[in-house]
C-alpha cells in the first residue's frame, strides 16, 4: 500500500556514493576534515575500500549521542547499492618509527625499570591495553625488566 | 577336597549359632537394603534436578550475537597491517540476529549421523498489555513438534494441550508467573506489543510450567509462524537453532565444528551448564561414599562374628584337624560360611532395597515448582543392584578370610594337650 507518506520513487546519482558515519561525541573532536577512512563491506567480504572523510555535520543527534560524519571513496567499488552496511576505521594519525613496549612492562603507566635496576620515569604517548608509546626516557636500545 | 563334607560342616557350625548367623546375616541385609535404596534415590534425585535444566537445554545452540567484528577495516588493510594500530571507541558491528541460509544448515545438520535432531527457534522480546501496563516477556516462536520430540515439551505444559499451538493459529502458551499477573485464562485473548511496535492479538491456549520462577514470569511459547507474524519477518526467518546429539560428550567439539562451517555463534551445553555436571558427580560420589562405608561395618560385623565362632570353637577345630581335615579345609569351612551369610544377607539386601525404592516411588511429592513429578523420583538402574551384590561377596569374602586363616593355623596337639 502506498500512503501519503510513502515516497514513489528515490532519486540520486548512482555512480556517486556517500559513506555516513555516527561518531561518539567523545571522539568527535579528533575527525578532521580529509582524514583516510578504511571500509570494509558485508558484502564485499575481506575486502577494503579507502575514503576520506568530506564533511563534519555538527549538529549532534540528542537520542545516540552521536554525530553524522560523511565520507566519500578515494576508488569506489565498482558495485554499490543505496543503505547498505559498512564498518570503518578512521585514521586519525600514523607515526613512523614509534617506540613501542608491552604495557605489562611499566609499572603505574608511568616508570619503566632497565635490566642493571635503575627505575626511569618515562613520558607515554598512545596506549591501548596490549602496548603503550613510548615518547622519551628510554630508547630502543635500553634492556627493560618486568616490574 | 571333599566339597560335600566341608559345605555340610559349615552348615551345622551355622546352624549351631543360628542367632548369631542371623544377626551377621541381618548386619549386611540392612547394609546392603540400604546401599541400594541410598543410591536409587540420591540418582533419581540427581537425574531429577540434572532433567530440569538438561532435558530443555540443547545440547548445541546456534545463534547470532551482536559482537564488535574480530578484525577491524583497518587491520584487514593492506597499508596498515603492517603496523600497530591503536583503535579506541570499537562499536558492535550492526549485524542481523537471524542466522543467515538457515535452511540448508538445518537440511545439512539433518543428515549428520551425529545429530539426534534440529528444532529451529525465534526468541522475540515482547510486551504483554495488560489493561494501561506492559509486562515485559520473551515468546518463543518453536517448532512446535520438533520441540516437544526432543526437548519433552508436552511435560511442561500443565495446562491446555500443546499441539493446539500448532493447530489454532495465533495461539499462545503463556508462562504460569505471566498467566497468573495477567489473570489470563485458556480461550482469553491477550495484547503483545513488539520492541519494534507491532501489536498483535493471541488467543492463550495453555499455560507453561518449567519449576524456575524466574523464566516461567517471563517466557512465553507460540509456533513459528506466528512469531515470524508478530515481528513482521519473513518465513525463513529464524533467530536460533538448537541441536540435540547422540552423544552428549561430543557437544563441545562439534559446536566449535558448526561454528566454523556455519560461520554463527554455537554454545555447547557443557559450557553453559557446567554447574550441573559437577553438582550431580560429587552427588553420587557422596552417596556411594556413605553406601560402600555400611558394607564394610557389615563386613566388621561378620569378621566379630567369625572370631568369636572360631575361639569358641577352638576343641570343634582341633578335633576336625585331628581326624584329618588340612589347614585348607578348615579355611574354606570358616570363608564357606562367610560367604553364605554375605550371599544370603546379600540376596536379601537386593530384594529388600527394590522394596524400599519402590515404597520411596509411592510416596506423594507434590511441588509447584516441578510440575511433571508426583512421587519422589527413583532410578531402578541395574548397575546400583550389581554393585551392591559384588560389593556384599567381596567383604563377607575378606571378613571370613581373616578369621579363617587363623582358624586353619590351629595345632591340634596344643589345643587338645591344654584341655
Amino acid at each position: 500500500m502506498v500512503g501519503p507518506q510513502t515516497p514513489i520513487a528515490v532519486i540520486g546519482d548512482a555512480k556517486h556514493f556517500i559513506l555516513e558515519m555516527q561518531v561518539d561525541e567523545y571522539d568527535i573532536l579528533k575527525i578532521k576534515k580529509g582524514l583516510p577512512v578504511v571500509v570494509t563491506f558485508d558484502s564485499y567480504r575481506d575486502q577494503v575500500f579507502e575514503a576520506k572523510i568530506s564533511k563534519i555535520n555538527p549538529i549532534m543527534n540528542e537520542r545516540s549521542k552521536t554525530f553524522l560524519v560523511e565520507a566519500e571513496f578515494v576508488k569506489q567499488p565498482e558495485t554499490l547499492y543505496p543503505n547498505i552496511n559498512f564498518e570503518a576505521s578512521i585514521v586519525i594519525t600514523t607515526k613512523s618509527n614509534a617506540l613501542l613496549i608491552p604495557r605489562a612492562y611499566l609499572y603505574k603507566d608511568s616508570i619503566a625499570i632497565k635490566s642493571n635496576g635503575d627505575s626511569v620515569k618515562v613520558k607515554t604517548g598512545l596506549k591501548d591495553y596490549q602496548k603503550i608509546e613510548i615518547l622519551s626516557g628510554i630508547n630502543a636500545t635500553d634492556e627493560l625488566i618486568k616490574p | 577336597m571333599n566339597y560335600k563334607l566341608v559345605f555340610s560342616v559349615s552348615q551345622s557350625l551355622l546352624l549351631a549359632r543360628w542367632k548369631q548367623t542371623l544377626v551377621a546375616a541381618i548386619g549386611v541385609t540392612f547394609s546392603i537394603t540400604m546401599f541400594i535404596t541410598l543410591l536409587s534415590f540420591m540418582s533419581g534425585l540427581n537425574d531429577l534436578l540434572d532433567g530440569l535444566i538438561l532435558n530443555r537445554t540443547p545440547h548445541i545452540r546456534l545463534y547470532n550475537e551482536i559482537l564488535p567484528s574480530k578484525k577491524q577495516p583497518i587491520e584487514k588493510d593492506e597499508h596498515y597491517k603492517k603496523q600497530y594500530n591503536f583503535i579506541s571507541s570499537v562499536k558492535p558491528k550492526s549485524e542481523r540476529l537471524e542466522i543467515y541460509n538457515n535452511a540448508s544448515i538445518i537440511k545439512t545438520l539433518k543428515k549428520d549421523a551425529r545429530v539426534l535432531g534440529v528444532a529451529p527457534r525465534i526468541t522475540a522480546q515482547v510486551f504483554y498489555n495488560v489493561g494501561s501496563i506492559d509486562l515485559t516477556g520473551v515468546i518463543n516462536g518453536v517448532d512446535v513438534e520438533a520441540e516437544n520430540r526432543l526437548f519433552s515439551f508436552k511435560d511442561y505444559v500443565t495446562n491446555g494441550n500443546f499441539i493446539d499451538l500448532k493447530n489454532i493459529p495465533n495461539s499462545i502458551i503463556l508462562g504460569k508467573g505471566a498467566a497468573q499477573k495477567m489473570l489470563a485464562n485458556i480461550g482469553d485473548v491477550i495484547q503483545v506489543t513488539t520492541v519494534k511496535g507491532e501489536r498483535m492479538q493471541l488467543k492463550v491456549v495453555g499455560f507453561f510450567q518449567s519449576g524456575l520462577q524466574d523464566i516461567d514470569n517471563i517466557q512465553s511459547y507460540s509456533s513459528i509462524n506466528t512469531t515470524q507474524k508478530l515481528l513482521g519477518e519473513s518465513n525463513s526467518y529464524v533467530t536460533d537453532i538448537q541441536i540435540k546429539l547422540k552423544d552428549i560428550l561430543l557437544a563441545p567439539q562439534l559446536s566449535k565444528e558448526y561454528a566454523n562451517i556455519f560461520d554463527v555463534e554455537a554454545i555447547d551445553i557443557q559450557t553453559a551448564n557446567s554447574q550441573f555436571e559437577t553438582g550431580s558427580s560429587v552427588r553420587s560420589l557422596i552417596s556411594y561414599a556413605v553406601g560402600i562405608t555400611l558394607l564394610i561395618v557389615a563386613g566388621f560385623g561378620i569378621y566379630n562374628i567369625l572370631n568369636m565362632m572360631i575361639y569358641e570353637k577352638m576343641d570343634s577345630i582341633a578335633i576336625l584337624k585331628a581326624t584329618g581335615f588340612s589347614g585348607k579345609d578348615v579355611n574354606w569351612i570358616f570363608i564357606t560360611i562367610a560367604l553364605s551369610i554375605g550371599i544370603f544377607g546379600g540376596i536379601l539386601g537386593l530384594l529388600f532395597g527394590f522394596g524400599v525404592s519402590s515404597l520411596i516411588d509411592q510416596i506423594p511429592f507434590n511441588t509447584a515448582a516441578l510440575p511433571t513429578i508426583k512421587t519422589y523420583p527413583i532410578n531402578y538402574n541395574p548397575k546400583f543392584y550389581m554393585i551392591g551384590g559384588i560389593f556384599s561377596i567381596v567383604t563377607t569374602y575378606f571378613a571370613g578370610y581373616f578369621p579363617s586363616r587363623k582358624a586353619s593355623k590351629i595345632d591340634p596337639v596344643i589345643i587338645i594337650r591344654g584341655k
